[in-house]
């Protein structure tokens, strides 16, 4: 009787420790009457920007913001994100990874369509947003951009100076910017003019800049266009023949990742990214450097491509959120305010002065004098570019994306020709197409 | 008496069976479900539509999908080879005595409790062509060295090398366990008719070890084919698709595209070619015993 009531009580204890762990936040959402969730990756909650805004969310609606973070890196947040709403995840709020997975998602069925809603708040999100506002075939928004991020070029003044070479300037073209890599390449010293990153858009940057379509008029791929086969040699042309850049073979043999260059600065002058790249830039901690940051436009592709590249961020509501409506009020609140905290681009189709000094305010600085507002404004707004999108969108992108980094890749590393990663390129892309329809 | 006995054992085996239920059988015939019916949303499986055998047709025709085959294929002859011959070689090593024995052989065992992720992490920066500490070795004497991982010849043969290096110790254990069921005598025997070691080892320890290595092969054949970690790991499918293998690009299909029934076809399908090989090998296995 004795051993049945002990095991009874450690059986208890162990039942009551298991719901104990969960209960935690339950607890502390109690306080508040009304809760909204949102998914993020796990850094984010080391971020400042990032709890500072949620409290600030918080006082102004007085709904409490229960964050679940990701572990992981952006693709494994991706696929735990896309796991969890494909088995019927009721977080209510989700900052998707931009174009290039949005319209699978939504034709998955994740998100809920925020016409009605939107509208219903007062909010004219075509003229707010323009064509940043991500339509889909069926008139529907499922998302609203939250952030942009523009395409310029960043480069090591410490280089320049010790070359003797001008800091450069717009308006320019690729073929200046190569002319002036070549200028700053000095093997003896290893370091590179310019540095690009073994990925999309980089690995056919100017072809994205003429705006040639990823899909012809029925849908199909587009990337036999000529001009696409064009800007992938020259890519392969200056960084395996010229020398000017690191090479893809390299680039694997280092196994670089994202913030590669942030740790090699010092050997590289410069590289097209786009504004996110200033956060790294400017913070000493993370990334400490000794040398000074400046920023020029994006060079022109000439006639036709005298645009520059734009990435945006969304905002989604998840189809099975548990709390609907302050799940439209935080989406709507994100999209309105989170560029004022992350130190980014509202995503606008028209920037006030207030927001582009707002924007670009934080950004100068918090770079202690690197680059100042003007600079910013000159080189990524003012820049008599148009824009283009950075992305491949539609619902089989990821797809496309991947295999033509594949692809382009094994041509850079000299496994197979261009015209045979080209045909490779159509064939697969068309069969993800065909698949994802 | 006797129906006691049997309630009892089925109540022992019900958490078992429960658990296995749940998290392994149900979602296994579900996986297999998913592969004919059009399930790439949200929507429950029912309310999707079939499609009968549309995705493995898609599947079949498709040169992903036998790229990553090959791969596989590949991967797992190596593995294969690698860990047959230094398992049993490590094995007839340790088995002998010499100062240190011990601390030796937990060094062998070390990488078999250690996380595949955590060994990916690792060899990663020694085998890191450029900062790495093997090619230093290399350029110290005038050599770059290979880019072990980073080459789209070597990245495969390496993962594979490494993912077999991390199993190790399981095949030393057994074949160190079934060395020592061979009788002192036997060894006696072969010293008084003056044999090396290299007779003992085809005339007295291979036939004893025979069995224990064709159990060894059956578990390794299967294991091979459990890759994903060791491959997301160590070169995520690349450079390029070089080291892509089924499962990374089940992995892919399933979880990046949100293609889960083409994920789930491809699944099957590498089942089947699974089941296949292991029943050619089962058969194999018995006509070499009956000959013997």
């Amino acid at each position: 009787m004795k051993r049945i009531v002990l095991v009874s009580i450690a059986m208890l204890i162990a039942v009551s420790s298991v719901f104990a762990m969960g209960g935690g936040e339950t607890s502390a959402a109690s306080e508040y009457d009304r809760i909204v969730t949102t998914t993020v990756t796990a850094t984010y909650l080391n971020e400042t920007w990032f709890n500072t805004m949620n409290a600030d969310f918080e006082k102004e609606t007085g709904i409490h913001v229960v964050v679940q973070p990701v572990p992981g890196d952006e693709d494994e947040y991706k696929a735990k994100i896309n796991i969890d709403l494909m088995g019927g995840s009721d977080v209510d709020v989700v900052e998707t990874l931009g174009p290039k997975d949005y319209s699978r998602q939504v034709s998955a069925g994740f998100f809920m369509p925020l016409n009605d809603a939107v509208e219903a708040a007062g909010i004219d999100p075509y003229a707010l947003y323009g064509a940043n506002l991500p339509v889909e075939k069926d008139g529907n928004y499922y998302a609203l951009p939250f952030k942009q991020e523009m395409y310029c070029i960043f480069y090591n003044k410490a280089i320049f100076d010790e070359a003797g070479v001008p800091y450069p300037e717009g308006p320019w073209t690729w073929d200046e910017y190569v002319e002036t890599a070549e200028k700053l390449t000095d093997p003896k010293k290893g370091i590179y003019g310019s540095f690009m990153n073994a990925d999309l858009p980089w690995m056919y940057m100017p072809a994205q800049q003429l705006a040639v379509p990823f899909y012809k008029e029925d849908g199909s791929c587009n990337f036999d266009d000529p001009v696409f086969k064009e800007y992938a040699e020259w890519f392969k042309y200056i960084s395996n023949d010229l020398g000017i850049q690191p090479s893809v073979a390299e680039l694997e043999a280092e196994n670089a990742n994202w913030n590669y260059y942030a740790l090699e600065g010092y050997r590289l002058a410069m590289f097209p990214q786009g504004n996110w790249f200033t956060r790294l830039l400017n913070s000493q901690e993370d990334y400490p450097k000794d040398w000074n940051y400046g920023v020029a436009p994006l060079p022109s592709a000439g006639e036709g491509g005298n645009n520059n590249l734009v990435s945006l961020g969304y905002v989604a509501i998840n189809k099975n959120a548990a709390h609907p409506e302050e799940a439209l009020t935080y989406a709507l609140w994100i999209a309105e305010n989170q560029w004022k905290y992350e130190g980014g681009i509202p995503a606008f189709a028209t920037m006030s002065e207030e927001d582009q000094q707002l924007a670009f305010g934080s950004i100068a600085e918090a770079s202690h004098g690197q680059v100042t507002v003007d600079d910013l404004y000159q080189n990524l707004v003012n820049t008599g570019l148009g824009s283009v999108s950075s992305d491949i969108v539609g619902t089989a992108a990821a797809e496309y994306y991947n295999i033509v980094k594949e692809e382009l890749s094994s041509y850079n590393m000299n496994l197979q020709d261009i015209d045979t990663a080209i045909s490779n390129i159509v064939t697969r892309v068309n069969e993800a197409i065909a698949n994802a329809e | 008496m006797k129906s006691v006995e049997a309630a009892a054992g089925y109540l022992l085996i019900a958490p078992f069976m429960l658990m296995f239920a749940v998290f392994k059988l149900y979602p296994m015939l579900y996986g297999i479900a998913v592969g004919f019916w059009d399930r790439n949303s949200e929507m429950k499986l029912l309310d999707t539509t079939f499609v009968g055998l549309s995705n493995y047709i898609t599947v079949l025709k498709s040169a992903s999908f036998w790229e990553a085959f090959a791969h596989s294929i590949v991967f797992s002859v190596i593995y294969i080879v690698f860990l047959m011959v230094f398992g049993f070689l490590a094995a007839v090593l340790l088995n002998r005595k010499f100062w240190g024995r011990t601390a030796v052989r937990t060094c062998f065992y070390i990488p078999y409790v250690t996380n595949m992720i955590a060994v990916g992490i690792v060899f990663k920066y020694l085998l890191n062509p450029v900062r790495g500490p093997v090619n230093a070795i290399f350029r110290l004497f005038g050599a770059s060295g290979p880019g072990w991982l980073s080459s789209p010849v070597m990245a495969l043969p390496t993962a594979a090398v490494i993912a077999g290096w991390a199993a190790l110790a399981f095949h030393i254990i057994t074949c160190l366990a079934a060395l020592q069921d061979i009788p002192a005598d036997m060894y006696e025997v072969a010293d008084i008719e003056g044999a090396g070691f290299w007779q003992k080892l085809r005339y007295i320890v291979l036939p004893y070890l025979t069995p224990t290595l064709f159990m060894l092969l059956t578990i390794t054949l299967i294991n091979s084919f459990r890759n994903y970690t060791a491959i997301a790991g160590l070169t995520g499918g690349g450079p390029g698709t070089s080291s892509k293998v089924v499962s990374v690009l089940i992995y892919d299909d399933a979880f990046n595209f949100l293609a889960f029934s083409r994920a789930s076809a491809e699944g099957v399908i590498f089942t089947i070619f699974i089941i296949i090989v292991n029943r050619l090998f089962t058969k194999a296995r018995s006509i070499w015993e009956s000959r013997n």
